[in-house]
């Protein structure tokens, strides 16, 4: 159960250095002295379960002792990179509500041994919350075989088709452009150097055809990869429900499992592109108070959705809600905010290079109906609705944001104003959630509504 | 309901605070023509106003009460904020001491619960009643998990 495979990349640092020295034997001499250093660490941790509470043992020199109560526990990923896979291995992280990533790392754990911890510490989980029975011996011993596993009920699940087009309308896109720009520097570094002393006119004989077949071949290209990549990324993906737990699987090639008690849900956040508004179709995830530290890893998200079943999956996310209602607008003195908002900055940007470059530079003033424009689509995005024990807020002009906020999880809420908003009688409300991410906000709302929803957020509080 | 304001220590404490700011951006003293010195006199003139004027304004904007269920703030000029923070979603209080407010004996008490984004700091408030104040929101907190 060595953990070999997070060795390569420590084997990085005293290669270069080695490499720099110019010695074959200080190269041998470093690596002893890494995979010594990871032996040792290996072999000094210890975890162990016992009383509902996960006992992590660590450090070669200086011990550290980690206690995590079971009951505190928000989160539990299961990560299986491709190097994993390989030897057979998973890395657990078990998530708690304390900033900062802080939790518990067990790496290079044997597959089967990760995956019934994660069953043993989410049932001392529900143990310890009182949500089951505690069996007949108090004690659970580290040798207690896994509890059995109940049912488990799929909510979502996609296909390579669903995920190709999560992948062409999703942030996939912009992540060509930085592997293209990496490509980009590549080629530019080896080969671009003796195509750029090429005689100009050997491209005159390439022709207009040429460049239109390249922008093409470059754009399919660039969709393909962005489809691809969420496909490696999300393969096979899986939500379901099993007990009182959300479980998410995903992954072609680093496989990731997280595990998310129903209970610790802080909020659900659905988000609509332009182009997915077009097509019908959402994304929604889902926070709990812990991670942070590796949000890719840690994060239970739905990448796309037919907006029709949204409903559904909020239905089993937050129990008890109901379909989403209708939103309130804002009033109408918070369309002249949005515009105004926009505008303003826009104008000041502007005038600068209509002034200093006439005659072209005027064209830059166009920024000023677009910026209006943009601010009528943000005001047209702006929604607020209070039913049933859940605060929805959506904002928003290109990506519209809606926030689901079970009133229960408010940490506490801020009613914020400008001297603009006065003017205007607007407020905005901002509610502070548990975990990381950003407080959900009523935007631009009369201050009498803003105020009252600050009280019934706050107030309404469950003990 | 139990409202407090601290009116003199904290107008004090804004106020040194705001002059030592404002004096180390003022001007030298002017080797220009002198429509420029008077220019930068009448500047200096309405910036001790503003150093006079302008802390007791922000120290009347600023309120903190603890009502039966939660800690509310209100405070600000400018951009006007109003917090509302439940007692027992409160996981921890710091009292913070610079060395102005050590100077002034004062004490500044910073109220965190799970959210990071939980913004709620009273500042000037005299030394001797922060630990009272903290002990008060922190035994209506109560026991149990605030997340």
């Amino acid at each position: 159960m060595l953990d070999v495979s997070a060795l390569g990349r420590q084997l990085v640092g005293p290669g270069v250095v080695a490499l720099g020295a110019g010695g074959a034997r200080v190269l041998l001499v470093g690596v002893a002295l890494v995979l010594a250093a990871r032996v040792l660490a290996w072999w000094r941790r210890t975890y162990v379960l016992d009383g509902g509470v996960l006992r992590v043992e660590s450090g070669i020199v200086v011990r550290n002792q980690q206690l995590i109560p079971c009951e505190r526990i928000q989160q539990v990923n299961l990560v299986r990179k491709v190097r994993h896979r390989a030897l057979g291995v998973a890395v657990l992280t078990v998530e708690t509500a304390v900033g900062g990533g802080a939790g518990v790392r067990l790496e290079a754990l044997a597959a089967g041994e990760a995956e019934r911890l994660r069953r043993r510490l989410l049932a001392a989980k529900s143990r310890a919350a009182g949500t089951v029975p505690a069996p007949a011996a108090a004690v659970v011993e580290a040798s207690e075989p896994a509890p059995a596993v109940p049912a488990e009920q799929v909510v979502v699940r996609l296909n390579h088709r669903q995920l190709a087009v999560a992948g062409l309308t999703g942030a996939q896109l912009l992540v060509v452009f930085v592997f293209a720009a990496t490509v980009l520097q590549f080629v530019d570094d080896l080969a671009w150097r003796p195509l750029r002393q090429l005689d100009p006119s050997a491209l005159q004989v390439v022709g207009p055809a040429f460049f239109a077949v390249a922008a093409a071949g470059f754009v399919a290209v660039w969709l393909g990869t962005a489809a691809a990549a969420a496909i490696v990324a999300d393969s096979g993906y899986t939500l379901s429900l099993v007990g009182d737990e959300l479980h998410v699987r995903r992954g072609l090639l680093d496989r990731k499992e997280a595990t998310l008690p129903l209970a610790r849900v802080q909020a659900v956040r659905v988000a609509v592109s332009l182009p997915r508004r077009l097509l019908g179709l959402v994304s929604v995830r889902i926070h709990s108070a812990g991670g942070g530290a590796e949000a890719d890893d840690s994060q239970v998200a739905v990448p796309v959705l037919p907006a029709a079943q949204l409903d559904r999956v909020l239905a089993r996310v937050v129990p008890g809600i109901r379909p989403l209602p209708a939103l309130r607008r804002p009033p109408r003195a918070a369309l002249r905010r949005a515009v105004a908002r926009r505008v303003a900055p826009a104008s000041a940007l502007a005038v600068v290079p209509a002034l200093a470059l006439r005659p072209w530079g005027a064209l830059a003033l166009l920024a000023v109906p677009g910026a209006a424009l943009a601010g009528v689509a943000a005001y047209r995005g702006l929604g607020h609705a209070l039913d049933e024990g859940v605060l929805i807020a959506r904002s928003g002009a290109f990506i519209r944001h809606t926030v689901v906020v079970p009133l229960g999880r408010a940490q506490s809420g801020r009613v914020r104003s400008t001297p603009l908003q006065r003017r205007a009688g607007l407020a905005t409300l901002l509610v502070d959630l548990a975990g990381p991410g950003r407080p959900a906000r009523v935007v631009d709302e009369s201050a009498a509504t803003a105020e009252r929803l600050l009280v019934s957020v706050v107030g309404s509080t469950v003990r | 309901m139990w409202t407090v304001g601290w009116g003199l220590v904290a107008l004090i404490f804004l106020a040194g605070t705001l002059l030592t700011e404002v004096l180390i951006s003022l001007p030298g003293p002017p080797r220009l023509p002198w429509p420029v010195g008077a220019a930068s006199g009448v500047l200096a003139a309405a910036a001790a106003a503003l150093v006079w004027k302008l802390p007791r304004l922000a120290f009347g904007a600023w309120r903190y009460e603890l009502t039966d269920s939660t800690l509310e703030l209100r405070r600000g000029l400018v951009v006007r904020t109003h917090s509302a923070i439940p007692y027992f979603r409160v996981q921890h209080i710091d009292i913070t001491r610079s060395p102005v407010e050590r100077a002034l004996g004062l004490s500044q008490l910073v109220v965190r619960t799970a959210a990071a984004t939980t913004d709620a700091r009273i500042p000037g408030i005299a030394a001797a009643d922060a630990e009272g104040l903290r002990d008060v929101v922190l035994a209506r907190s109560g026991r149990g998990d605030a997340v």
